[in-house]
């Protein structure tokens, strides 16, 4: 259940920033979340309902967007989604990749409102 | 009121990549191979610890920082081996993160040692999240789980830099199809390289030992 953690962990920067822009509130949340982050969607949105009471950023909506694992081939240079867990390129079976997307944990963007 | 979208692009996990990112140079600072190690409860990673240090010590200077959630009872096991040993108890956190390991280095002779063992908490999944400075990630495996384990948790698989089988002497009593869990690692990460041991036997740790003093001459360029 480490998706408390990171919960606990997006909340005060949130919460900085909305001092540091003097906003009133925040209305909406847009995560970025990888597929491969380990992080599962469901156990998120359970953490946020529990740890946002009592925080400037209660009565906001969160929305999580997954991401999908791409990666390039160093041989052939081609770019390709991960399908099924299989880390080998689909032209030229290739396994030197360079993962693309696939680990975001990452606050997208917010929809504040200004005093 | 007018309401604004604003984009920010903030890594949610830069609290603890940022110690991490101290840690990383904590152990540049001090020449040490920094290993995570990752595996289910009671796969082996104590025991493979014992038997490690037991070896490793006789050529570099070793120590251990292990997590658990209670008990100090893997540092004692560790501490057997004659190597410093540092116990964290997480409480009921699932895994370790920066913080709790740079606090544990604070009980560490840094200057004294060439490697650095970070034993996670027993889980496969929520430490695959949390960057701690180390250099490498070891996933451990045992032949009494499954040989769908590295499907099952691609992430900390994917993101493994070798990947250890244990209890092999265990074959002839379990359904363990060893090639299938083979194939299933080349699938989800091709690019480690699988060791397969006795943890209670020591047959085949050889490879380990060898492939972690290479590993450690590769980065304090001498040979060991």
């Amino acid at each position: 259940m480490h998706e408390l953690s990171i919960i606990q962990s997006m909340i005060p920067q949130i919460e900085e920033f909305l001092v540091q822009g003097n906003y009133k509130k925040v209305n909406k949340i847009l995560l970025e979340v990888g597929v491969m982050s380990g992080v599962v969607q469901d156990a998120l949105e359970f953490a946020y309902d529990i740890c946002v009471k009592g925080t400037a950023i209660e009565g906001s909506e969160l929305s999580i967007r997954m991401v999908p694992v791409t990666a390039s081939c160093e041989k052939c240079f081609l770019k390709f989604e991960v399908q099924d867990y299989s880390y080998a390129c689909p032209q030229c079976n290739g396994t030197d990749l360079k993962l693309l997307t696939g680990n975001e944990l990452t606050i997208k963007e917010i929809e504040v409102e200004e005093t | 009121m007018a309401a604004k979208v604003i984009t920010i692009e903030s890594n949610i996990l830069k609290k603890n990549d940022s110690i991490a990112g101290e840690n990383r140079e904590l152990f540049r600072k001090y020449r040490i191979l920094a290993v995570n190690l990752l595996s289910s409860p009671g796969s082996g990673k104590t025991s493979l610890l014992v038997r490690t240090c037991g070896v490793l010590k006789k050529k570099l200077r070793v120590s251990v920082s292990v997590g658990d959630l209670q008990t100090a009872a893997d540092a004692e096991r560790i501490a057997g081996a004659g190597v410093p040993v540092v116990q964290i108890n997480t409480g009921t956190a699932c895994h370790l993160d920066a913080n709790m390991v740079q606090q544990s280095l604070k009980s560490l002779p840094l200057e004294q040692t060439d490697i650095l063992f970070i034993e996670n908490v027993g889980n496969l999944v929520c430490p695959a999240t949390f960057d701690v400075g180390e250099q490498l990630k070891v996933v451990l495996l045992s032949v009494a789980e499954g040989e769908e384990k590295p499907l099952k948790y691609p992430p900390i698989f994917q993101n493994a830099d070798c990947v250890c089988i244990n209890k092999t002497d265990l074959l002839p009593h379990v359904d363990f199809n060893l090639n299938q869990c083979r194939d299933n690692l080349k699938r989800i990460c091709p690019h480690a390289p699988v060791f397969e041991f006795s943890c209670r036997t020591g047959e085949g740790l050889g490879a380990w030992h060898d492939w972690l003093l290479g590993k450690w001459s590769a980065l304090a360029g001498v040979e060991c």
